[in-house]
């Protein structure tokens, strides 16, 4: 099943990616050869294969529920591009007009 | 011979006899810097100030230290304290994190100098070093060739001498493939022995951290450090952990050796199967049987990573939004923000993988 324009456009959307009409052309041609070269996969019968996620079955890691110190607020704000006070500020996320 | 030439064992010896200081090894290894880097370029920053200070210091510390005052590079999606973690991406251009990732911190605690942070391609996804989202590493062998990659600033500081030892992380293929193209030791350690904590996640399910070095012996001694349960990694496996320099007997009686038929056959260059020949000659001599063995399914292995991968990626990346860390591109709203932070911070190979690994 080959990958349209369009399916690029939401794909690049949802992945919260500005992308030119340009570049939706040329994404568009990468995608489809890579999902074309996988397809190869839908030759194979996995119906009978335990997924792995792990070489080592390792379940339900678990620690101590101890109360330890937690980075302070300053350095983890260091690196913020808008801190605010103890706060990450950000662009307005509800339009004013909209009001209810 | 200068001693940034030697190996890690080597000038182990030599500084625990009291024969060099710290200061020397270091000293060296910044010289060969000055002299090379420039057309090379391993490395996304250099810390000979605070490396310099740090090899001073350890002359009052402890010699028996698994790597006293041995430089070390650590590629540039492994946190460090302070000092720029950039993934070479310009959305992480100006991130410093607030701690060392664990891999760093137990190089640190194990007497070894850091000389800086290697170049790789943008979130260790490529196979050249030209996806760097600052500029291409060269082959030090043919600076006209590329070192490979993703880790291929390490693979190249290590060919060129530009440090002793270096960390490198694989996902699939990243500390093998640029080890081999720049002629040094890579490996990438069982999943699970070595904890990621503090390593930039990319695909999480296969990335592991593991030695770049000029010998074997090398890679066992840094092994031996990075390797070990650690809590802050819930995939790390807790189990005892060998000495790995143990192994080292130069004695392979009782092992047997597989070599994979469907990767001797079409498509290998004539000089790299000479090469992988004449390496299978010599663990026979060494007293290894060989014997030949089948995967079939390894043709599905790239098509498979291919979808792995990109989903992980896709949901790894997802952080880099403009709001906690990192780049921030001017919008109106908060999806306008979003989408052109990541639009302007992001190559071309990082959106395609997290578009790939998007789609429904």
């Amino acid at each position: 099943m080959a990958i349209t324009r369009d399916d690029v456009r939401e794909v690049a959307f949802l992945s919260r990616l500005e992308m030119t009409e340009e570049e939706l052309d040329v994404f568009t041609g990468h995608l489809g050869a890579i999902l074309e070269y996988a397809s190869m996969l839908s030759e194979l019968d996995t119906a009978g294969v335990e997924p792995t996620s792990h070489a080592v079955p390792v379940k339900n890691v678990f620690r101590d529920d101890i109360v330890k110190e937690s980075f302070p607020v300053d350095r983890v704000l260091a690196n913020a591009p808008a801190p605010y006070g103890n706060f990450f500020r950000v662009p307005k996320i509800i339009d004013e007009g909209e009001g209810h | 011979m200068e001693l940034c030439d030697r190996t890690a064992h080597e000038l182990l010896k030599l500084l625990r006899a009291g024969d060099i200081d710290p200061v020397d090894v270091a000293g060296s290894v910044f010289a060969r810097i000055r002299s090379h880097e420039r057309s090379i370029k391993a490395y996304l920053i250099l810390l000979e100030e605070q490396a310099m200070a740090r090899a001073a210091e350890l002359n009052d510390a402890d010699r028996s230290l698994p790597l006293y005052g041995i430089p070390v590079a650590i590629k540039d999606n492994m946190c460090t304290e302070g000092v720029q973690t950039s993934c070479a991406s310009k959305i992480l251009a100006s991130y410093k994190p607030p701690f060392d990732a664990t891999v760093v911190r137990k190089i640190r605690e194990a007497g070894a100098i850091i000389v800086g942070k290697t170049n790789l391609d943008e979130f260790a996804m490529g196979s050249s070093t030209e996806n760097s989202g600052f500029y291409p590493t060269h082959n030090p062998w043919d600076v006209e060739r590329v070192p490979g990659g993703s880790s291929g600033g390490s693979a190249a500081a290590v060919a060129a001498r530009e440090c002793i030892l270096a960390t490198g992380s694989d996902t699939g293929g990243s500390i093998r493939q640029p080890a081999s193209f720049c002629g040094v030791v890579g490996m990438k350690p069982t999943y699970g022995a070595v904890s990621r904590y503090g390593l930039v996640a990319f695909a999480s399910s296969l990335d592991q951290i593991g030695p770049m070095t000029k010998d074997v012996a090398d890679c066992a001694l840094l092994l031996n450090v990075i390797a070990g349960h650690d809590p802050m990694d819930s995939t790390s496996v807790k189990r005892e952990y060998p000495d790995y320099t143990k192994s080292l007997t130069g004695d392979a009686a009782g092992m047997k050796v597989g070599v994979i038929k469907e990767l001797m056959g079409d498509g290998i260059d004539a000089g790299i199967k000479e090469s992988v020949v004449t390496a299978i000659s010599k663990i026979e001599e060494l007293g290894a049987e060989i014997i030949e063995v089948e995967l079939p399914m390894s043709r599905y292995a790239l098509p498979t990573y291919y979808l792995i991968a990109p989903a992980e990626a896709s949901s790894n990346l997802a952080r880099y939004d403009g709001v906690q860390y990192g780049l921030r591109a001017q919008a109106n709203d908060i999806i306008e923000m979003y989408c052109r932070t990541r639009r302007e911070g992001f190559g071309d190979e990082v959106k395609r993988r997290i578009m790939l690994g998007t789609l429904p």
